[in-house]
């Protein structure tokens, strides 16, 4: 296994920026998970680091090696493909043992190897079937076996759960994590779903437009988001967002808002409110740092319940604070009825202030 | 470590990039190199008779084409011809004979189409008995007709006769008022089952949910083929009248053949459609009904030539007819198969030299669409729609216009009289629907096949080789029976090229037999016969890949 490094990778299609001066770096048999909305660039990231098509600038590392100009055939990398791009006329031996007939291996050695694989991932059995033969799970294991069969530098997955059922998923993701660990592999994961990345990865790199948002361990990115589109993309239910303007009062910062209620920050959150480039903040909230209020309460703003939603063992409550919907958690035994005004209190050690201008989060120093 | 690559930051976006056509061509240079051989041949076959037939309709030749003498004299070729009587009569013919044809052979194509969709037991083989006529050349279809339709002996007048349809076999060339008709007969039997496999191949594509949900809905079979099939097979439809359009209109063996020489009759009674509004099993047996009518009209001619050729010269020249030879006898082929007789070494020639240039035609034009198609799927070069469309465009042009032009250019070329001023030719005929179907194919296989197969450590040949190619073989068989019977059928450039004798290929071949024995009907019949077996033979075997080319490729679409 090797380290993957991106610098500075750019891929441009007309003058539509797919990926923008993107730069990353994978150590050695880590975990990266590539999460965004659909069409940021993801994909086109992953094809620039297996060669699949020309980069229009920038320069792509495997371990010491620059690969920029390399083929994908001698950049010795695997790569799972989220329609699996099994080789239809071939059987499952066959498309496991097509990587290594590439390699010209012998015939006995293929054949142990293609063993070991199917065996690894329990396939032994389907080896003599047809791709179009297997069901969406058994085809998604092949896929995975094509990878395994060798031992690359890095594997390459995009998306490679997306075409599964709820309940497949789940048991695949506990696999490929499984199968992490146990080969120390480099792991480049490519997925829109946040919790697949929050929940597999070592780390998570965040795109949005082309552009790298923030790379960072899940946990960081979840506590730091860098700015509102990672805020609201990562974490379910997302993160509440409220623009607010700041009114400087002696020494405090005052959230005001045009329907009247006030929140005065603290000493902290003041000093992250002084750097924003105007006076309009945006506020954030996850759903559990929030609390809810019948009653009036000290700090606690006035909002209408909107929706409210049992889970189980939690329960989700929506309601509009200025016309922004601000998601709570709340437990079960809870009583709340729709269009009951409520008084929603925010822990002032767990909020995010946002500069509206630029999206960008205030931190204090 | 925390990036942020503020996406809000317009600082750090690199200038947009603004690239030329010419720099765009640039970077794409090695995606040309993959259209290049069909382009080139293009090119050469039509490109420079077009613009050469152009140049010189604003030009006087003298007699005998003395083209260095030609004078310029603008408009006037086009004004004498737009203000000839002869012209406008031609045209209105032409008209009439194309729209005609195309109609019908559509309809009844169409009406083949529904009625084989559903599963039963021998359908595969009535399909393919359909599909016999669509492969047989226009010359042997020509004389095949013209036997039937002959006015002392043909099997069509006897039998009206013997129906007591009329007092005496009616003459139905000769005549002004039925040659028009009698001849779209013929030309709706060879084309009609053309439509049926494109339609067929449409009909497959139909989504069955559809129809299901429609037949939940409470819609009749009438109103479910209204609004659910009819509309999904308008894509194929407008591409099959759009074929048969063209063909028609630029088609001038069957007449020239048919009128040239000999009387016959014709009687199209035999395909009237009947209107059907019953519930669903009134439909399956108009269906089977209007299958029947059709096998008749698809076999009686073959069944005829085949039982002709079993005669003896004085046993075809009958009236009332031998509807079953008296005397059957193989020498009709044993003289054409015998190297020693000089009919059946000129036979034997023309076979092999039509072999050749059809072998050679059919490996070309795989050769030169391949990469073509791939590259029109696969590649964003600039100009690729134009490319595409040019190549497809190629069959609108009548073939008798280029005769001339081509000519001029072979014989430039030191090609006249020698087999490659043909296969050059030939190989332009099958290049626009193989580029077209092979484009179908390579659109339907997904890129990350191929990105797998690279990854997998495969060239990029290797990948197209190894994985592509195998995914394509019904189209590329498809491109090889269609180049190879376009091939083996062609009449006109193999008469206009080739003047030896010893390099004839078996159309010309068999015009020649004809002009020469005019009253050798068996002969002729037998000779018919061998030039059609060995694509009757090959599309056959082969049929099933042409019918799932036409689905996964072209059709889908
Ligand atoms: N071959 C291509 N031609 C033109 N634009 C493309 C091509 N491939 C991708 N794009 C564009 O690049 C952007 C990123 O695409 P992609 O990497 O596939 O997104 P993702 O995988 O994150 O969904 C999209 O806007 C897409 O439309
Ligand atoms: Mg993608």
């Amino acid at each position: 296994m090797a380290r993957v490094v991106l610098k500075d990778v750019v891929k441009t299609y007309g003058s539509v920026y797919a990926v923008n001066r993107v730069s990353l770096t994978v150590e050695d048999g880590e975990f990266v998970a590539l999460v965004g909305p659909s069409g940021c660039g993801k994909t086109t990231t992953l094809n620039l680091v297996a060669g699949l098509i020309p980069m229009t600038s920038g320069e792509v590392f495997i371990g010491d090696r620059d690969v920029t100009d390399l083929d994908p055939k001698d950049r010795d990398i695997a790569m799972v493909f989220q329609n699996y791009a099994l080789y239809p006329n071939k059987s499952v031996f066959n498309n496991l043992a097509f990587p290594l007939q590439m390699r010209k291996l012998a015939k006995d050695e293929i054949d142990k190897k293609v063993r070991a694989a199917a065996k690894t991932l329990d396939i032994t059995h389907l080896l003599e079937r047809r791709p179009r033969e297997l069901s969406g799970g058994q085809q998604q294991r092949v896929a995975l076996g094509r990878a395994l069969v060798r031992d690359p530098r890095a594997f390459l997955m995009d998306e490679p759960l997306s075409n599964l059922d709820a309940k497949l998923r789940v048991q695949m993701r506990t696999e490929i994590k499984r199968f992490h660990q146990d080969l120390k592999a480099t792991i480049i994961y490519v997925t829109h779903d946040q919790l697949e990345a929050v929940t597999m990865a070592d780390k998570m790199a965040v795109m949005n437009g082309g552009f790298l948002q923030q790379y960072d361990t899940p946990a960081n990115v979840f506590a730091h988001p860098v700015n509102m589109f990672v805020a609201s993309f990562i974490g379910s239910p997302a993160m509440s967002l409220i623009p607010v303007d700041a009114t400087t009062r002696g020494d405090a910062v005052v959230l005001t808002s045009p329907e009247g209620w006030e929140l005065p920050l603290s000493a902290q959150n003041t000093a992250k409110a002084r750097k924003s480039s105007t006076s309009k903040i945006v506020l954030g909230a996850r759903h559990s740092t929030v609390r809810l209020h019948h009653a009036p309460a000290a700090g606690a703003i006035p909002a209408k319940v909107y929706t409210v939603e049992p889970t189980g063992d939690i329960t989700f409550v929506q309601v509009f604070i200025d016309g922004a919907v601000v998601n709570v958690s709340v437990p079960p035994n809870v009583v709340i009825r729709p269009d009951e005004t409520v008084y929603v209190e925010f822990d002032q050690d767990r909020i995010h202030l946002f500069d509206a201008e630029t999206t960008n989060a205030l931190a204090a120093d | 470590m925390n990036t942020v690559t503020g996406q809000t930051r317009p600082s750090s976006v690199a200038e947009p990039v603004r690239r030329n056509l010419f720099q765009s061509m640039w970077t794409h240079r090695a995606d040309y190199g993959y259209v290049l051989p069909a382009i080139v041949v293009m090119l050469i076959v039509i490109a420079y008779p077009v613009y050469y037939t152009i140049d010189l309709s604003f030009f006087q030749t003298p007699p005998g084409l003395q083209l260095r003498d030609k004078k310029f004299i603008g408009l006037e070729n086009y004004r004498a011809i737009l203000s000839s009587a002869v012209f406008w009569k031609v045209t209105g013919n032409t008209v009439m004979w194309t729209i005609s044809s195309t109609v019908i052979a559509f309809l009844l194509g169409l009406g083949c189409a529904l009625a084989l969709h559903r599963e039963f037991i021998g359908r595969g083989v009535l399909r393919a008995i359909l599909l016999i006529p669509w492969v047989v050349s226009a010359v042997a279809a020509s004389y095949v007709w013209k036997w039937l339709y002959h006015s002392d002996f043909g099997v069509i007048g006897a039998a009206l006769v013997s129906f007591g349809l009329a007092e005496r076999p009616p003459n139905f060339i000769d005549n002004i008022n039925t040659v028009l008709p009698a001849l779209i007969v013929v030309n709706i039997w060879r084309e009609f089952s053309f439509a049926m496999i494109m339609l067929m191949a449409g009909l497959q594509t139909v989504p069955d949910q559809l129809l299901r949900a429609a037949q939940v809905d409470g819609a009749s079979a009438w109103q479910r083929f209204w609004h659910v099939t009819f509309p999904h097979l308008r894509g194929v439809s407008t591409v099959t009248i759009l074929l048969l359009a063209v063909a028609n209109f630029n088609s001038f063996i069957i007449p020239w053949i048919m009128t040239g020489g000999g009387p016959s009759n014709a009687s199209p009674g035999q395909v009237k459609r009947t209107q059907r509004r019953k519930p669903a099993d009134g439909w399956r047996w108009a269906g089977r009904i209007f299958l029947a009518v059709m096998l008749v009209y698809t076999v009686v001619p073959m069944a005829w030539m085949l039982i002709t050729s079993l005669k003896t010269g004085f046993a075809a020249m009958m009236y009332p007819p031998q509807w079953w030879p008296a005397e059957p006898t193989l020498s009709n082929y044993l003289r054409l198969l015998d190297p020693r007789d000089t009919i059946g070494q000129d036979f034997l020639h023309y076979f092999w030299n039509s072999m050749f240039v059809s072998i050679s035609t059919t490996i070309l034009a795989v050769v030169v669409a391949v990469p073509a198609a791939y590259a029109f799927s696969r590649f964003r070069f600039p100009g690729r729609n134009f490319l595409f469309f040019a190549v497809l465009l190629r069959n609108m042009f009548p073939a008798v216009i280029f005769l001339v032009p081509l000519f001029i250019l072979m014989r430039w070329l030191g090609l006249v009289n020698t087999h490659g001023s043909l296969i050059l030719t030939y190989l332009t005929f099958g290049l626009p629907l193989a580029i077209w179907l092979l484009k179908g194919f390579y659109d339907n296989i997904p890129i990350q096949l191929e990105q797998a197969a690279r990854i997998d450590g495969a060239t990029r040949l290797q990948a197209f080789l190894l994985v592509v190619m195998p995914l394509s073989t019904p189209g590329i068989i498809a491109t090889a029976i269609y180049s190879f019977i376009g091939a083996w059928n062609e009449f006109i450039y193999a008469a206009t090229f080739l003047n030896k004798n010893e390099q004839m290929t078996l159309p010309v071949g068999l015009q020649r037999f004809f002009a020469e024995n005019t009253t050798d009907w068996p002969g002729l019949m037998a000779a018919s016969f061998m030039m059609s077996v060995p694509v009757v033979v090959l599309f056959l075997v082969l049929q099933r890949y042409f019918v799932r080319a036409l689905t996964e490729g072209a059709v889908k679409h």
